[in-house]
């Protein structure tokens, strides 16, 4: 146990916290970074707010509230997805890759414990993105706390695997992810997260209806701004837990693929 | 009999041209190489850029995956088992970039060894010995990026020297280093190998470090072995031996080193002498040129045994 404690110490807190605090301007504009799309949405919310409250009348009270809940908690996703292979990109850039990988901590492990630093950081982003929402823009959380819990872990976890194929693909390929620009960047567009799928084209919302995101975020709508009951999200918590029984599985094995794959062409520290 | 810590029984590696054209190859990087390594050995990797040193100590690391062939670590398979083989080794790779650069020495050990599950009191205990003879103290707590290539050298060396592994794989520990520094890392080296606990493969360009330190040299070209040799004992081993006194000096050269060839240099007296016991004969004429009272103004013993089983393998190869 104590050796799990220090691992993630390490990961979070030295590689983690530290590096990123070397760079001065990081925090002020890693923060901006958050901050900025709340305003843009409000905005848009604005201008459009009689042609888009109609469309999120079914999932939130008002649009603000919609996008507030939605931002937050893409992005934890983007991050989970994007991180796990921009710092696989980076250590192989840095020379580093070996040395994690030359250790007895499995590759998944490291993986895990890669994670925690952006979930960390993410969380401060969650956190300060429903805050601005709450106090500067108006929005009313009416949540049940158990049932939003639930969900967020079964969010984030069905999130994990996809981050892991992520991850592995760019120990395979060094650049150019597809997956990680799918899940990540155009997840904002197709997941439901500023504006509900039923605004997409038809084709465009099949596709996001097959991501663990969208149904997590009508979920998480439900019990955050209208305290809906884990009772009453039941189907999505099982949709969720499907997934997470899919993809963690799925993106352990490619992870540790691409690990067999690159030691055999002996690429492990090329970039 | 000492036990067999490394093992590498038939192993060869082809890399692919690219990754696309998987079918096609770059050729053999190593071929059909078999050695072993006992508990309380140096053995010295040698032989030209590309002969397949750093390929083979990335095999044994498990880094890199043999196309054929077995490894054994400490008799665990590395192929197959290679999360536990990887508990018993450490390596010093030669590369610059293997440590984060805005985080300084402790914080990079910190985290490198807390990926074996070391605490910072553990690491600081394990290196703590090195820390003045590396001149490191102080620059352990330089960003890695502000450090010199040298510097950087040793923390790789402090890393793994913390770790205390029973296989020490060392990719040219001395390149880029300062004279003193050197030696200070062959120093080290050397009391790792007088403790007797562990197996360190050494690949290196140095023949002065091989010869000094090396219990075997193993001569690599083209990724095949061509010469495995053990190293007779320091202190009788071939060279040879040259040594410059005064010109005005009188000399007997029967006395002092018999059969040298005596030459007349810029300084003085220049006698030259190939020896199967060069060390041993060097410093029984220095005794004797001392209690006449002769001025030396140079001893040396050049073309070391390491240096004449490079020669050879060159030779016998362009044969």
């Amino acid at each position: 146990m104590n050796r799990v404690i220090r691992k993630a110490y390490i990961f979070t807190f030295i590689r983690g916290l530290r590096v990123w605090s070397t760079y001065k301007s990081q925090a002020l504009f890693t923060v901006l970074g958050w901050l900025l799309p709340v305003f843009l949405y409000y905005f848009i919310a604005n201008y459009f707010s009689h042609q888009i409250s109609d469309a999120v009348s079914p999932y939130a009270t008002s649009y603000i509230g919609f996008f507030i809940v939605g931002l937050a908690f893409q992005g934890y996703v983007s991050a989970l997805v994007s991180s796990l292979s921009q710092r696989i990109r980076t250590e192989e850039e840095m020379g580093t890759l070996e040395h994690l990988m030359l250790s007895p901590t499995s590759p998944s492990s490291i993986l895990i414990y890669t994670m925690l630093w952006p979930l960390l950081l993410n969380s401060v982003q969650a956190a300060a993105v429903l805050l601005v929402g709450i106090y500067l823009l108006g929005v009313r959380l009416h949540v049940d706390v158990l049932a939003t819990v639930i969900l967020a872990v079964l969010v984030l976890a069905s999130n994990v695997g996809i981050g892991m194929m992520a991850a592995a693909y760019t120990l395979f390929a060094k650049q150019g992810n597809p997956i990680s620009l799918f899940f990540s960047t155009f997840s904002v567009f197709i997941s439901g997260a500023v504006f509900p799928v039923t605004l997409l084209p038809a084709a465009i919302r099949y596709i996001s209806y097959a991501i663990p995101l969208t149904w997590g975020l009508v979920a998480l709508r439900m019990t955050m701004l209208q305290g809906a009951s884990l009772q009453l999200v039941s189907s999505y918590t099982v949709y969720l837990a499907v997934a997470c029984l899919i993809t963690i599985p799925l993106g352990l094995y490619a992870f540790r693929r691409a690990f067999d794959f690159v030691r055999r062409q002996g690429t492990l520290s090329g970039y | 009999m000492a036990e067999t810590l490394v093992e590498f029984r038939h192993v060869t590696k082809v890399f692919p041209r690219t990754l696309l054209l998987r079918g096609r190859s770059t050729g053999a990087a190593i071929e059909d190489v078999s050695m072993e390594a006992l508990k309380g050995e140096v053995v010295a990797l040698l032989g030209e850029n590309g002969a397949g040193k750093t390929t083979l100590l990335k095999i044994a690391a498990t880094l890199i995956t043999p196309t054929s062939g077995n490894v054994y670590i400490s008799g665990i398979d590395a192929v197959r088992n290679d999360r536990k083989a990887r508990e018993l080794v450490s390596f010093a790779t030669n590369s610059d970039r293997s440590f984060y650069y805005r985080l300084d020495g402790w914080n990079n050990l910190r985290f490198f060894c807390g990926l074996y599950g070391m605490s910072l009191r553990e690491i600081e205990e394990n290196i703590e010995p090195y820390l003045d003879a590396l001149s490191m103290r102080d620059a352990m707590n330089i960003a890695y990026m502000y450090m010199s290539t040298g510097m950087r050298r040793k923390l790789a060396l402090l890393r793994t020297l913390a770790l205390r592994k029973p296989v020490i794989l060392l990719d040219e520990p001395t390149s880029n280093m300062d004279p003193r520094s050197a030696k200070q890392v062959a120093s080290i080296v050397g009391e790792i190998k007088a403790r007797g606990e562990c197996t360190v493969l050494l690949s290196t360009n140095n023949l002065e470090d091989a010869e000094l330190l090396a219990d075997r040299a193993v001569i690599l070209k083209k990724g095949k072995v061509v010469l495995s040799q053990k190293l007779p004992p320091r202190e009788n081993r071939r060279g040879t031996v040259e040594i410059e006194v005064e010109r005005a000096a009188y000399v007997d050269v029967n006395t002092i080193l018999p059969g040298a060839v005596e030459t007349v240099t810029e300084r003085g007296k220049r006698f030259v002498k190939s020896s199967e016991d060069a060390v041993n004969e060097l410093n029984r004429a220095l005794d004797k040129l001392r209690a006449q009272g002769i001025k030396v103004l140079s001893a040396d013993i050049s073309g070391s045994t390491v240096q004449q089983m490079m020669e050879s393998c060159v030779v016998e190869s362009s044969n």
